[in-house]
């Protein structure tokens, strides 16, 4: 037989059971915008009986433990994921600036100002001696030399634009990277204490989650502690991390024998894998497009020196000396203080009816001289253009369909460890009823003790 | 399935955003009337487009080229059918004064006709299309005729060739490659024969005048042939120019095919996806908000 006071430890144990629920329950709830946050649950068992006629007794209620509910293979999946989606979307974000400076979809391109040089030439072939053919010549070649300028100043924007994108990522990696480690002490001393570090390790899930987006690491759990390596190298280890830093182009990271080199080339993903990415693909449309100023200005000015001017002048370059790409291509300027210096007619012609070089010099425009002598100049460009338009659709269709990988990954997780609002309000409601009872308990045994206290 | 709060703010989310994406797709397709708003719409046909914009442009240069060779050529005919023409005067005078009518007033008068040809001829000579001398070749910014008071003439253009280009490659010249219809078969002008025409008359020298007759008849026949070659290369002209309006007409409904949206399907995708828009944010306002809450007391 039980006595009145087991009864009211029976209640007191209720008591404190249900409003450890009603605790939780209201966490949940709390966190139920929180990313990364896996709902918990109380894991209730009965108290230890105690030993009575007729037979044991139950001791009231106990909470054993509070679990978060998580999938760790799911985690991992994501992880995997987000360094897709972080490439991808830092990819995307590059090349789409880099689609603008080439964009041609308007009537006013590269391509606008390349048709306008070679037509410019044919007006001065069918007027050699016209001053306004030979000043509208030089204005149209001014306007492409500025438009190449123009346009490998905006690569190089954008290519240290990248670099400087770099530079962020790899800081918030150390970030990252510092906290984990941070994380990975205090996980390790609650558990010694036999405390379960949910939040904590919720926490540190995310932010294992959030380096992944950053750059290709592997992460590995290990007891308490989670290990993160990139390319080989700890980057944490235990509790500590070690700082990752942007050697441009390269990267270098602090290890216990010292400094050692990431290769560009090793970091595949995230988002720094995505910037390089596009900066190794703006530097090709870069190459691509000095290839094709230096085309021009070496195919002009072979043919202008070989030519001459109104005044008999002649081998003179068209382009000023130290033209060789898009970035420092210019008219000679003897020639746009000058232009009956143009060399419109041939060596041999008579000025001014002579036109044979000016016609020569416009006929470049469907000469095969691009590319190993298999394109024009603006099939070489049109193809340039193709492939940037190219490189940005297929970011933009990767971004689009990891993301959506990235979201069914995201529902699968959300069904496991998501807060659900109704979820919690029935549970607030049964812990809340119990809690009632248990209470009602009380105060029935405390009715019961005082009816015995005033027995007499 | 448990469905959590997450999982449903974030399908809702991710619908709205995507149909509203679409939407504005719909609407700059409309607006704009082209299929192509960013390169990466379509890969593919920002470079096609290039190339329809280059062909295009290109066969208009050559066309505006052409324009400015067929109306130089025109110049040219009406210049050589007016020195023909005093060519054959000049030749029908020489052969009545070489005949037996030769007495002091007819030679006289004969005489004044020939100084006139020679100066009419000598203008056509120097006409110009633009600023520029149509039979000097490439000394085109002089005159190319020019003669003493002893009508002694000098001719200071040279036998260049004016070209333009019709095509890719594809050049023509507009006068007769440079021959110079001025210039009698043994290298002396029109102009001293004509001299000697008037020389003739003027010493009464009946043999001088009478041997004129010939070359002058050359002469005439060298002007027509000059004028049948113009008129076969003019012929190429505008056959070159109508060949290459088809084609830029080709070209032009090519470009249009690549780059303009079908605005009856575009008016029709912004309507449905318009529908399916208002769908999702009514799904959405009912959906979202609601919780178990809204039934406890």
């Amino acid at each position: 037989m039980s006595s009145l006071f087991n009864i009211l430890g029976i209640g007191r144990s209720a008591l404190q059971v249900q409003q450890t629920g009603i605790s939780v329950t209201g966490h949940n709830i709390a966190n139920v915008n929180t990313p990364g946050y896996s709902r918990q649950r109380v894991d209730l068992t009965s108290g230890e009986p105690v030993a009575a006629t007729p037979g044991q007794m139950g001791g009231g209620v106990q909470a054993v433990s509070v679990q978060r509910m998580h999938d760790r293979f799911l985690g991992a999946q994501i992880d995997g994921q987000s360094q897709e989606l972080g490439k991808w979307e830092a990819e995307k974000s590059g090349l789409e600036r880099l689609q603008i400076i080439f964009d041609e979809t308007g009537e006013t391109g590269l391509n606008h100002n390349l048709q306008e040089f070679w037509h410019a030439w044919q007006d001065l072939a069918n007027n050699p001696g016209g001053s306004v053919e030979r000043s509208q010549l030089v204005s149209k070649s001014q306007a492409l030399s500025d438009r190449f300028q123009q346009m490998s100043a905006a690569v190089t924007d954008v290519q240290s634009d990248l670099d400087t994108q770099i530079g962020q990522a790899v800081s918030d990696i150390n970030d990252k990277a510092g906290q984990i480690a941070a994380l990975n002490r205090r996980i390790r001393q609650a558990e010694n204490m036999g405390q379960a570090p949910n939040d904590l390790k919720d926490r540190r899930d995310q932010l294992v989650k959030e380096l992944s987006s950053l750059a290709n690491v592997s992460a590995s759990e290990s007891g308490p502690v989670v290990n993160i390596s990139i390319d080989g190298h700890a980057l944490v280890d235990d509790e500590t991390a070690y700082a990752l830093s942007y050697t441009n182009p390269d990267f270098s990271i602090q290890t216990s024998g010292g400094p050692a080199v990431i290769a560009a080339s090793a970091i595949t993903s995230g988002k720094v894998g995505g910037y390089l990415a596009a900066k190794t693909d703006g530097q090709d449309y870069l190459a691509r497009l000095n290839d094709l100023a230096a085309g021009i200005i070496d195919n002009v000015n072979t043919l202008h020196a070989g030519g001459q001017g109104l005044d008999h002048s002649t081998g003179l370059d068209f382009f000023a000396a130290g033209s060789t790409s898009a970035a420092n291509i210019a008219v000679n300027p003897a020639i746009v203080s000058d232009p009956s210096k143009i060399a419109a007619a041939g060596a041999a012609e008579d000025v001014p009816g002579g036109a044979a070089n000016a016609m020569a010099i416009g006929n470049l425009e469907f000469q095969d001289l691009m590319n190993g002598n298999t394109a024009t100049f603006g099939a070489y460009y049109a193809s340039l253009v193709g492939d940037v338009a190219g490189s940005a659709k297929t970011a933009a269709d990767q971004f689009d369909q990891n993301t959506s990988v990235m979201n069914q990954l995201e529902s699968y997780r959300d069904e496991v460890s998501g807060v659900s609002i109704d979820e919690e309000m029935v549970n607030l409601v049964q812990f809340q009823h119990a809690y009632a009872a248990a209470a009602k308990l009380i105060s029935a045994t405390d009715e019961m003790l005082d009816v015995l206290m005033n027995m007499g | 399935m448990r469905i959590s709060e997450n999982m449903l703010i974030d399908s809702m989310r991710g619908s709205l955003a995507a149909n509203r994406e679409q939407l504005v797709d719909a609407q700059n397709t409309l607006a704009s009337g082209k299929r192509l708003n960013r390169p990466s719409d379509d890969p593919a046909a920002a470079e096609q487009i290039l190339g329809f914009r280059g062909q295009i442009a290109s066969l208009a240069q050559y066309r505006r080229n052409i324009q400015k060779g067929s109306a130089r050529m025109a110049v040219t005919d009406a210049s050589l059918e007016s020195v023909r023409g005093l060519l054959q005067d000049a030749r029908n005078l020489a052969q009545e004064q070489s005949g037996g009518t030769f007495d002091d007033q007819t030679r006289a008068a004969a005489l004044e006709a020939a100084r006139h040809i020679y100066d009419q001829v000598m203008d056509m000579a120097n006409s110009r299309y633009g600023d520029q001398y149509l039979f000097g070749g490439h000394r085109s910014d002089g005159p190319p005729a020019s003669r003493d008071d002893a009508y002694n003439a000098t001719w200071s253009g040279d036998e260049g060739d004016v070209r333009i280009a019709i095509g890719a490659n594809t050049s023509v010249s507009l006068n007769s490659g440079g021959r110079n219809p001025f210039r009698n078969a043994d290298g002396t002008l029109v102009f001293d024969t004509l001299k000697n025409v008037i020389d003739g008359l003027a010493g009464g020298d009946a043999a001088l005048v009478a041997a004129q007759v010939g070359t002058l008849d050359q002469a005439v026949e060298r002007i027509k042939a000059v004028q049948g070659a113009d008129a076969i290369v003019a012929e190429r002209l505008a056959a070159t120019d109508t060949q290459w309006q088809h084609l830029q007409n080709h070209y032009e409904s090519l470009l249009a095919d690549t780059e303009n949206a079908d605005m009856n399907q575009a008016a029709v995708d912004l309507m449905t996806r318009q529908t399916a828009y208002e769908a999702a944010l009514t799904a959405t306002s009912r959906v979202v908000g609601q919780s178990l809450l809204d039934f406890l007391k």
